[in-house]
């Protein structure tokens, strides 16, 4: 049920911006319902402005405080999710990354002389990376399975679905008998629920988080790396010297300091049950997406690939529909349900 | 419905252009021209004629050539017209310009010779944008449902469309 969808959008962009006619609405809302970060949460803006002074910015901006201190307290953070597990962190040292991608490069880097594989409807960064360098990676798929010599990027839950990776275990033994470098992508962690995930494969070579999906920090690009004891790559030289963003870790540790890794998923899923009724949408394992049927077209990933210059069929992928700017704009759709809908939330 | 007409090029030559302007056969303004004309009406009729009329120049005198070539010349030319806010930008050229020696000029914005410049919409103004660029260019399916779904958003948010 796109239409309602497209309808609900029209009226949020209606609402942000009174002045736009037409034509400018139509223009925004073609943007609605794609990509995952959070936009606006005022509440966690609130939030900082009212915890970080610019006093600590000058500090934090000297220091490297901050950072041992994100360092040494996410893992147990992460771990206490009401609903998900992780098994085995405890085997991997951490370092701060600028978001979840500065561990992707370097895993790519420290990996380039191998093929890199990834699922149909993985993260698009890993593509573009990889077409634009000229890197030699393919799609895993039956008739091109995984070999020795690959290295597997995949993300947990599967970007494409979000839910949890299908053959998660096999996969892994796959990896782990034909030694191929894996790097989990967990980036989507923290606005997920009911997810269970066994680190002690040895041929999970990264873990990666980040904090950009849940609150709305994302040019703060704060993410947190895990990787295997013994392993030296100029990430981890800036780990060993404090050279990283403390400015970043800062407002990350006010994050952990006032919310748990579920709060989203605590925060919005009764919203979220009313959302994918009214739109019709599957629910997923993360509030902020639902999965839209065949009439989603308008919000399928074609406007993602031309942003990512990328050239594949949309239908490859599922319509996954972020729903987070309907949170954002709850009592307009308290108030859209109603009048356009008869539905009394 | 309000109408807002800009004019430009605007030539003075033994005084203004006068124009009369005509929707749905009543006179809603009549003077010499000006670069912006604006006008409030209340149309019956959802579909509306709108004439601009240029009147009562006299080429012996309106017009001074020299040499064979026009040098001063009463005229003035329609620039954009904005329909309840909404410029109807290239549809405008879905006109035509009736001059009183009876040749028709398609596609006419210049008010040289005396005669009537016609265009034919609907409202609201919007909607017959959106249907009319879709019927010509074939580009826009959704234009209805989005035009809906704008005019359902405005009255919730008691906006105006």
């Amino acid at each position: 049920m796109e239409h309602l969808g497209r309808q609900f959008a029209i009226a949020m962009a209606k609402a942000q911006n009174p002045d736009a006619d037409f034509w400018a609405v139509r223009s925004a809302v073609n943007g609605y319902y794609i990509g995952s970060r959070v936009d606006r949460d005022p509440a966690v803006e609130t939030l900082l402005a009212a915890s970080i002074r610019p006093d600590d910015i000058v500090r934090a901006a000297n220091s490297s405080d901050q950072l041992r201190q994100l360092e040494q307290r996410f893992a147990g953070w992460i771990q206490r999710h009401s609903t998900s597990t992780i098994v085995g962190l405890d085997q991997y040292e951490p370092d701060y990354s600028e978001g979840s991608t500065q561990a992707f490069d370097s895993f790519y880097f420290r990996h380039r002389h191998r093929r890199f594989r990834c699922f149909v409807g993985e993260y698009f960064y890993h593509l573009k990376t990889w077409i634009s360098n000229k890197a030699d990676w393919n799609f895993v798929t039956e008739s091109d399975p995984l070999l020795p010599g690959d290295a597997l990027v995949l993300s947990v839950p599967f970007c494409d679905t979000v839910a949890p990776v299908e053959n998660y275990d096999r996969i892994m033994s796959i990896c782990d008998a034909q030694n191929i470098p894996v790097l989990l992508d967990l980036c989507y962690w923290p606005i997920c629920h009911d997810l269970h995930i066994d680190l002690r494969y040895t041929c999970i070579d990264t873990v990666a988080f980040s904090l950009s999906k849940a609150w709305p920090v994302g040019t703060a690009r704060i993410g947190m790396r895990y990787t295997r004891p013994g392993t030296f790559d100029g990430q981890r030289l800036h780990h060993s010297i404090g050279y990283n963003n403390n400015v970043g870790a800062m407002i990350g540790n006010v994050l952990l300091d006032n919310f748990k890794p579920d709060w989203i998923h605590t925060s919005r899923q009764s919203k979220y049950k009313t959302v994918c009724d009214v739109f019709n949408l599957q629910p997923t394992n993360s509030v902020n997406f639902g999965i839209g049927d065949a009439s989603w077209n308008r919000y399928n990933r074609r406007e993602l690939l031309k942003s990512y210059q990328l050239d594949f069929d949309p239908a490859l992928f599922v319509n996954r529909i972020c729903v987070n700017r309907v949170y954002q704009h709850w009592d307009l759709f308290r108030t859209f349900c109603r009048h356009e809908l008869s539905i009394k939330i | 419905m309000n109408l807002a007409l800009k004019f430009k090029n605007i030539q003075d030559c033994n005084g203004l252009p006068n124009i009369r302007i005509v929707i749905n056969d009543a006179v809603v303004f009549e003077n010499t021209v000006c670069p912006l004309i604006t006008v409030q009406c209340h149309p019956v009729d959802n579909k509306i004629n709108l004439s601009i009329e240029h009147y009562g120049k006299d080429p012996s005198t309106d017009t001074v050539v020299v040499n064979g070539a026009i040098v001063q010349d009463r005229s003035c030319e329609l620039d954009t017209i904005e329909v309840d806010g909404y410029d109807l930008q290239e549809l405008k050229w879905l006109s035509a310009y009736h001059c009183d020696d009876d040749s028709v000029l398609d596609k006419c914005l210049f008010f040289g010779k005396n005669g009537t410049w016609r265009i034919a919409f609907e409202l609201p103004a919007l909607k017959w944008i959106l249907r009319t660029r879709h019927e010509i260019n074939r580009n826009d399916p959704n234009w209805s449902e989005d035009y809906e779904s704008y005019v359902s958003a405005c009255r919730l948010l008691n906006k105006s469309i």
